[in-house]
């Protein structure tokens, strides 16, 4: 038999036995289990005895556990039919605070889904935390450096040669030119890839094998979407597309199909050819060079491998390389992570788009905004019913029920309107994805997802906790003596906590007023501010090949259009507006300074097709020959750098430029986004001159030219097909891709446009939640003062009056809330204009305009209620009890 | 009064209390059933059964000494109602008619 002290159970497994067992019960339980344990231990072994035990609890501990809800699930029948009755008998109230909360939920979601896509850009690759990529950054000092993605040549294989701890570096460089298939062709972007990309990146391989399809230099893999698009249902493998090389149209095998990259992928193809080809593409030259970037250079570290220890390493192979030449910290070489490149905007950018952490932030901030404002409403409302629920409580207690019980009930109760409040806001998410994805440009899926499910539940503990743990803790406090005799003052704490809340979720809703009345404002300015030259009516069409191929084309394409009446005017240039940049040119000037322009390759026709104007000297002219090897135009901004009062005849301050001399100088103009200042620009109709004396050259889109043409404005319909049609005279093989101009420069804000967009949405989602919870406040408001405005009536009060009395209130609030949220709103405003070069100032009247919006909306709020009120008949209020 | 049948389990539980009437609580109930039928019930079914049971006025229960082979602990003893007779009767009265005249099979089962 048990002796104590000897055999006793397994302690942890009586804890586990007694978990939620009423003390004395646990007792009984635990006692029944060491009397078999000692008969156990004596008959078999104590060993046999244990395991015996061990099963029993786990066995047994569902079997205990009910015991004690049991009672609590009756009861929970009887709360839900209450709640349940609640909501019913006040449909209103159980509504706003459900549909609020939703909103607010659904919102948050939405931006969770588009934050978790946005942060896990690039993961998918197996591989992803030891792919790199790698940077170089040149810094002479002064105003020079040279800091890109893009990286030498060479690079690669001498990392690879110098550094054992990696496994593979593997190239990956775009190509823009024609590809055609039979007799339509279009100009596409080519990614160069070599052989091992498929090991380096995940990226599926449909048809092919991932081992050979790159293995002959003139094989070309297509996705899904580009093998649909160029052989429809075919059967696209082993089929012949010509590309365009230096030498001509050249003819690729297809011997494979990728899948569609993923959109979370910041590398997007749509053709892929070998590296091989570079061996051609590439001068002799460029394959030594180190100061020419050409392509991104990959690498795929080995398991364990530290990529910043091994980056210190890097300036020891920059020695060898370079010996006494440079001086150590000029050339720098660098690995960036794959997993950073989408998001981090502190690197220029590469071959891929990227985007910039900050819209996380913003909408994640927006996202926590607009749930906290839903919170609050939920809790107000909450607390706001307190009163009314007081005699419920009352009665409840007289009738036995402990406070444990009542506070079960509460919480219950919120818990219940949360759970509804996530169901109703998942369907809200669903229903509101596609306009979502369409506003964040996007592709996001509302799936069955771990960290989604893990947000709801936290939420909905999170909520359920804090806005019931008023009516838990507070109102089953409540004495039914003081209750029924109705001598109960619900404490003005609350009230003047409610207020305050009032007081947050307004200012709240100002702010995002005041931001999406700047933001758009800004964005009107930059889309209608003079640019310098006439964005309208201008039709931007793309050659295709060399640069002097497109010349060519675009010359004959000029021809053919004069003498049609709807064409104004036609004139051609190498760049075009608001599509990465003009080419940025730097030199070594003869005072020893560094000097940067940006330049383009323009045709005679530009400056008056474009309507710029020329403040001094004159534009081009075909008839004079020496306009167009040495003739240059400039801006205003470059005369004003280079301090010259006649600025004709001129020439740039280098002896290394050919013969050149500035022939007439334009008024400055914005040929980049207003983000970014005016830089002095250089307007050659030929490189040469110029080209001789720049020592570092970037270009940020392709130079192939494009041709500009001006149209009269009506009939757009009937012009843009005679534009085709010459087109396909001029160049038959060659599609015809045409954008307009203006369409071009306001894509250049499309981000600020999305952003506009978001934040204004999130401010009526704001103001909407803010609304809600000020319309149930002043439901139970109005409810109280019932009878103080009888009793006004009847001693005279005037309709409008009692209106004005019940809106002082609130007005007061609102105004506080507009008091706190300018300033910040101000700060914050002024913070995010600061990127703009070109920038609106921010005006009294937006600040004026939000608030008075504020008090509207928010008179009209309670309007519902100050006026149903004011016009109640005395007697019918005085009535109530 | 409930007119559902008692289950399989719940009879075998009230006619051990009626066997150890006296001594009949939990690790003796469970005890006798082990015995009986072979299989190692587990305590967690045993106490919502029998408290079940005691709902429906079947069983009643009543608090034991502590005694120190359980540590210290008491008892909780069972003991049947009349009820709990009369429902085990009926029980037993129906299973009865419904054995009685059935045809033969031929499958080697008696009858009767």
């Amino acid at each position: 038999m048990n002796q104590h002290g000897q055999n006793r159970p397994p302690p942890l497994a009586q804890w586990l036995a007694g978990l939620g067992l009423h003390p004395i019960d646990a007792d009984i339980v635990l006692g029944d289990l060491d009397e078999t344990y000692a008969h156990l231990c004596t008959t078999y072994s104590v060993r046999e005895a244990r395991r015996w035990y061990w099963s029993q609890v786990l066995r047994s501990v569902l079997g205990f556990v009910p015991r004690t809800f049991t009672w609590s699930f009756l009861m929970l029948k009887n709360y839900l039919k209450i709640a349940f009755r609640t909501f019913v008998k006040h449909k209103g109230y159980a509504f706003i605070n459900i549909f609020g909360l939703a909103v607010g939920i659904a919102c948050a979601l939405l931006i969770m889904l588009f934050i978790e896509s946005e942060v896990t850009y690039d993961r998918f690759h197996e591989k992803a935390d030891r792919v790199h990529r790698a940077w170089v950054l040149e810094d002479y000092g002064e105003n020079q450096q040279h800091f890109n993605t893009t990286t030498p040549v060479p690079l690669g294989a001498t990392l690879q040669a110098n550094y054992p701890e990696i496994q593979s570096i593997t190239h990956v460089d775009t190509y823009n030119n024609l590809v055609q298939r039979g007799d339509i062709g279009f100009d596409e972007r080519i990614h160069i890839v070599e052989e091992n990309f498929f090991e380096v990146f995940d990226f599926d391989l449909l048809r092919g094998d991932a081992g050979t399809a790159l293995s002959n230099p003139h094989n070309i893999l297509l996705t899904e979407t580009t093998a649909k698009r160029y052989f429809g249902d075919e059967d696209p493998m082993n089929q012949t597309l010509a590309v365009r090389l230096d030498s001509g149209m050249v003819d690729f095998t297809v011997t494979g199909v990728a899948a569609d990259p993923p959109v979370a992928s910041s590398i997007q193809f749509a053709f892929l050819v070998p590296y091989s080809l570079t061996q051609d593409m590439y001068s002799e030259r460029l394959q030594q060079a180190w100061f020419n970037v050409v392509g991104e250079t990959y690498v795929l570290l080995k398991e364990g491998v530290d990529a910043e220890a091994l980056q210190a390493k890097f300036p020891v192979m920059v020695e060898q390389i370079f010996g006494d030449r440079l001086e150590p910290g000029q050339y720098n070489v660098g690995l960036q992570p794959l997993t950073d490149i989408y998001l981090n905007p502190d690197f220029p950018a590469g071959l891929q788009s990227t985007s910039d952490i900050a819209y996380s932030y913003i909408l994640g901030s927006i996202a926590v905004l607009v749930l906290v404002i839903a919170c609050i409403n939920f809790i107000s409302l909450s607390i706001g019913r307190s009163t009314t629920r007081a005699l419920e409580v009352g009665v409840r207690k007289v009738m036995g029920a402990q406070r444990g019980q009542l506070m079960h009930q509460f919480w219950g109760e919120t818990m219940l309107m949360t759970v509804l409040s996530v169901g109703v806001g998942l369907l809200l998410a669903r229903l509101a994805l596609p306009l979502f994805n369409d506003l964040a440009g996007k592709d996001l899926v509302l799936g069955f997802n771990g960290t989604l499910v893990l947000f709801l539940v936290a939420l909905i503990a999170l909520v359920g906790l804090i806005a019931g743990s008023y009516p838990a803790l507070v109102l089953s406090a409540f004495r039914p003596s003081e209750v029924l005799k109705g001598t109960l003052t619900v404490g003005s704490n609350a009230g003047l906590m409610r207020r305050g809340l009032i007081v947050v979720q307004f200012g709240l809703s100002i702010f995002l007023i005041i931001s999406t009345l700047v933001m758009a404002e800004q964005l009107r300015y930059m889309q209608t501010t003079n640019l310098g030259f006439n964005k309208e009516q201008v039709v931007v069409v793309q050659t295709s090949g060399s640069r002097q191929e497109g010349q060519r084309i675009a010359d004959l394409y000029r021809n053919a259009l004069e003498g049609e009446s709807a064409v104004i005017q036609v004139a051609s240039a190498a760049h075009d507006f608001g599509t990465g940049g003009w080419l940025m040119a730097g030199y070594n000037a003869s005072d020893d300074t560094y000097k940067r322009f940006d330049m383009n390759l323009i045709s005679p026709e530009f400056v008056e097709t474009l309507g710029m104007e020329i403040v001094a000297g004159r534009n081009f002219s075909r008839e004079i020959t020496s306009d167009i090897n040495e003739g240059i135009l400039v801006n205003e901004a470059l005369v004003a750098t280079y301090g010259w009062d006649d600025p004709i005849g001129q020439r740039l301050p280098s002896t290394n430029f050919g013969q050149h001399e500035v022939i007439g100088v334009v008024k400055d103009f914005n040929y980049a986004s207003l983000r970014s200042g005016i830089n002095p620009v250089v307007m050659v109709m030929n490189f040469d001159a110029i080209f001789a004396g720049i020592s570092d050259v970037n270009f940020f889109s392709s130079p192939v030219p494009e041709v500009f043409v001006r149209i009269q404005p009506d009939n757009l319909p009937t012009t843009m097909a005679m534009l085709e049609q010459k087109w396909r005279e001029v160049a038959p093989d060659l599609g015809f891709e045409y954008s307009f101009l203006d369409q071009n420069v306001d894509n250049q804000y499309r981000e600020e446009e999305r952003l506009g967009q978001i934040v204004g949405l999130a401010s009526l989602l704001a103001i909407f939640i803010a609304c809600l919870g000020l319309f149930g406040l002043a439901t139970l408001t109005v409810a109280r003062r019932t009878k103080e405005i009888g009793i006004r009536k009847a001693l005279g009060a005037s309709a409008p009056s009692i209106v004005v009395l019940l809106s002082k209130d609130f007005t007061l609030l609102v105004i506080l809330a507009f008091v706190l949220a300018a300033p910040v709103g101000y700060a914050f405003l002024n913070n995010w204009l600061a990127d703009f070069a070109f920038r609106i100032s921010i005006g009294a009247g937006t600040f004026v305009l939000a608030g008075v919006l504020a008090l509207a909306i928010a008179y009209l709020t309670i309007s519902y209620h100050s006026v149903k009120a004011a016009r109640m008949a005395p007697v019918e209020s005085l009535r109530y009890e | 009064m409930p007119t559902k049948l008692l289950t399989r389990a719940e009879e075998m539980l009230l006619l051990s209390v009626w066997k150890l009437q006296g001594n009949a609580y939990g690790a003796t109930l469970r005890n006798h059933i082990v015995e009986m039928t072979g299989e190692d019930w587990s305590f967690g079914s045993i106490y919502p059964s029998l408290e079940r049971l005691a709902r429906k006025g079947f069983v009643r229960t009543y608090l034991g000494d502590p005694t120190p082979e359980r540590g210290g602990r008491s008892k909780r003893y069972y003991e049947l109602t009349a009820e709990g007779v009369a429902a085990l009767n009926r029980l037993r009265d129906l299973q009865q008619s419904m054995w009685t005249t059935l045809p033969d099979l031929n499958l080697g089962g008696t009858t009767g």
